[in-house]
């Protein structure tokens, strides 16, 4: 998501873009030659994020430093799902790089064999000597991994935390949850129908909400698919997990959770009419933000709530990849090589406020500065036991299997016996998977 | 061994052939460009939908589609998802002919009237029309929020504390969407029902008003007769829309909650090209093509017939 951009964003990327020209020269003199591909014309597809759009404005200097020019084509998420397969399938070399997002796109795309392997610049000398490919989060690496092979470069990181509001948590005497029996009756307790808030709100539509059932599934120790990737749908973690999550938003969600998607969910909770929330750390652009959100000061930000299994959010992260049909994959990792440098990520950070991929930026003061603490606190508790691509299952026919899942979701939603649900959505994706 | 007799050309009969030369071609020639344009963009598009429907065809990786016959279309018989949605939007569409048409007669006699204001409300009618259909479906989910919308409040000023939960209730849905379409489309039932109006003779009603009719008497045996080609003309534009609808369903529920609301337009569009499954998708768009026409020509024939 995009904040406003503020003078002091403006000083601040002045300042990084400084830092990445000043960091990135030393490697030349190391006898890093950026100019080898001078003068070719890339063509990068990649979805409206908010990287994507810091990195547009980044190809002139990128232009200047390497001589490679490249044509950005950015689109709606749905729009490029749609146009990089006809693309990839019908023209190849008409698509050099384009943004991923391996819980989505891996299993389609690595069976397509449209995903270019990047093990072999990453550790030759097509890599300049300070990149530092050790720099990134190896649980973050993973999410961009086809059997141990890197396929793209992730360049944030995207966790689910709880967000709760301190001023309504206060009022009853409430401390943070910290475990899923606390959640569900802290959420009972601030429930308040007649006053229009919501104990607790995270989204109901039932595609959408895959994504926030996960920790809750991970929680009771369940997975989305077994060793050898057939569902596991109705395992006892499984119905324990989606029959929680049907009751506590049944029992302390709004009315109308049922359908709510994520553009729903988060206008309540910045309205101050929930007082508990959970979904992706993105959504704290949106709570504080002063020209639409009454919680500026009063949002709080904590790691997901343990259940028997522990704690374990989902992570995910877009990326860039080289498409295995390009015939300028080199200029093409040159490139990704520098967007995604260590100078380059703090640029990045100071623009976008993401949480970093990169350890050492992570762990800096610009990442510390540029968003609250507690949300600083709550990703480093959760990064080391989330669960990489954990979104949804990963498999080809992921919207497909997400809605099936999607179906018993609503279904305990609406008040319907979980285990039921559970076996229906384990028996609907085995025939999907089958083809 | 067959001996070779030359062959003697079929002759055309000679009156044949004097029509053939005495017919003004002109008309023909000058229409030929467009219909073979025609042809081009609207035919080629339908038989290549017919091809890709025969095939089972994916998006990933490269491998050829697959001929299956009609395999598609058998398959379509046992999806119980495929059959909810098409009975969803026939009922869909009923509901909006029966919403949309009444509403927009009404409208349309209304402003027949001379009153105060009258040009200002005609303009404010063509304001749904105009405005973009994504953006109105936002501003109506919003509006309709039980906990942040405006429905609500307005509601619970005139005494309806509980109102229905519109977009999460699966019998509420339907209609729900119904009622926004209608927000957006009635005002173009109103317009042609207008110039429908405009365009009747004042002969027959100054005859029936000296006869003794009275005004439901006009309007039953005089307006609703004479109108009746230019509203069959509103529901035929009304019925294409409705059996397509797609834009309001996907901003406002995305199909749901579950696939309460989910429109065979819909299905189609995620059978397609989100579930990457073409040529089923093509046997979907097939099934809904023949359903838009048998009921454009069925509302065709009825006009004729008036």
């Amino acid at each position: 998501m995009i904040s406003g951009c503020t003078r002091r964003d403006a000083l601040g990327f002045l300042a990084a873009a400084s830092a990445a020209i000043a960091l990135d020269r030393p490697a030349s003199a190391a006898g890093f030659d950026w100019k080898r591909y001078n003068g070719t014309e890339l063509h990068f597809m990649v979805s409206v994020h908010p990287w994507t759009a810091w990195a547009q404005k980044q190809l002139s200097a990128l232009a200047a430093e390497t001589g490679i020019k490249i044509n950005w084509e950015i689109l709606y998420e749905d729009q490029l799902r749609q146009k990089l397969p006809l693309l990839l399938r019908s023209d190849p070399g008409a698509v050099d790089g384009f943004f991923t997002l391996p819980s989505w796109d891996m299993a389609a795309f690595s069976r397509a064999g449209w995903y270019e392997p990047l093990d072999k610049y990453i550790h030759s000398d097509h890599t300049a000597p300070g990149w530092d490919f050790a720099d990134f989060f190896p649980n973050i690496l993973k999410t961009h991994q086809v059997k141990g092979e890197q396929i793209g470069i992730p360049i944030t990181i995207e966790l689910q935390t709880l967000f709760y509001n301190k001023t309504i948590l206060a009022a009853k005497q409430l401390a943070v949850p910290k475990t899923l029996t606390e959640l569900m009756a802290a959420a009972k307790a601030l429930n308040d129908p007649k006053g229009n808030v919501a104990g607790y709100v995270t989204r109901g539509d039932g595609v959408q909400a895959v994504y926030t059932l996960a920790p809750f599934i991970f929680a009771y120790g369940a997975r989305w698919l077994d060793d050898k990737g057939q569902p596991e749908l109705a395992s006892p973690g499984f119905v324990d997990g989606l029959r929680y999550y049907g009751e506590i938003l049944r029992a302390a969600g709004p009315p109308n959770i049922v359908g709510m998607q994520w553009k729903t969910t988060y206008p309540l909770f910045q309205q101050a009419h929930a007082a508990m929330f959970t979904d992706a750390t993105n959504f704290i652009a949106f709570f504080k933000d002063p020209t639409q959100s009454r919680i500026v000061d009063t949002v709080g930000v904590a790691p997901l709530p343990a259940g028997p299994a522990g704690s374990h959010s989902t992570l995910i992260s877009w990326g860039p990849a080289i498409a295995a049909s390009s015939k300028k994959k080199d200029a093409t990792w040159l490139a990704i090589q520098y967007l995604t440098s260590k100078a380059m990520t703090i640029a990045a950070l100071e623009a976008t406020h993401m949480p970093p991929s990169r350890q050492s930026v992570y762990n800096s003061d610009v990442y510390a500065k540029s968003v609250p603490a507690d949300l600083v606190a709550a990703t480093k508790a959760e990064i080391g036991a989330a669960v990489p691509n954990g979104a949804n299952p990963v498999v080809v026919p992921v919207p497909e299997v997400r809605s099936a899942i999607g179906t018993a979701i609503v279904s305990v939603l609406q008040g319907n016996d979980a285990r039921q649900a559970a076996e229906t959505a384990q028996q609907e994706v085995v025939k999907i998977l089958k083809g | 061994m067959v001996a070779l007799v030359p062959q003697q050309p079929a002759r055309v009969p000679a009156t044949v052939r004097r029509w053939l030369w005495r017919r003004d071609w002109t008309p023909d020639l000058l229409l030929a460009p467009a219909l073979v344009a025609t042809a081009a963009v609207m035919g080629f598009p339908l038989v290549f939908l017919v091809y890709m429907s025969l095939h089972k065809w994916s998006l990933i990786g490269y491998a050829a589609p697959a001929f299956v016959g009609f395999g598609n279309f058998a398959a379509l018989l046992g999806d119980d998802r495929f059959i909810q949605s098409l009975l969803r939007t026939l009922y869909f569409t009923a509901l909006g002919l029966a919403t949309n048409l009444p509403a927009g007669l009404g409208i349309a006699l209304l402003l027949q009237r001379d009153f105060f204001g009258r040009g200002f409300l005609r303009a404010l009618l063509v304001f749904p029309m105009v405005a973009t259909p994504v953006a109105m479906g936002l501003v109506w989910v919003i509006m309709l929020d039980p906990s942040l919308g405006i429905i609500r409040y307005l509601l619970g000023c005139v005494g309806i504390s509980h109102p229905p939960l519109w977009l999460s209730d699966t019998n509420w849905v339907v209609p729900t969407l119904v009622l926004v379409d209608a927000w957006m489309w009635t005002p173009m039932v109103a317009l042609i029902c207008s110039a429908g109006l405009a365009a009747l003779p004042g002969e027959p009603f100054e005859a029936a008003t000296v006869d003794g009719a009275s005004a439901w008497q006009r309007f039953r045996y005089l307006t609703l007769p004479l109108l009746m080609p230019m509203l069959l003309v509103a529901a035929m534009l009304r019925l294409m829309d409705l059996l397509k609808v797609i834009d309001i369903v996907y901003v406002m529920t995305g199909g749901g909650p579950g696939h309460a609301s989910e429109t065979i337009n819909l299905y189609n569009y995620l059978v397609a090209l989100s579930y990457d499954k073409i040529g089923y998708g093509a046997a979907v768009a097939l099934v809904l093509f023949a359903l838009v026409l048998a009921a454009t020509l069925g509302l065709i024939r009825l006009r004729r017939a008036t």
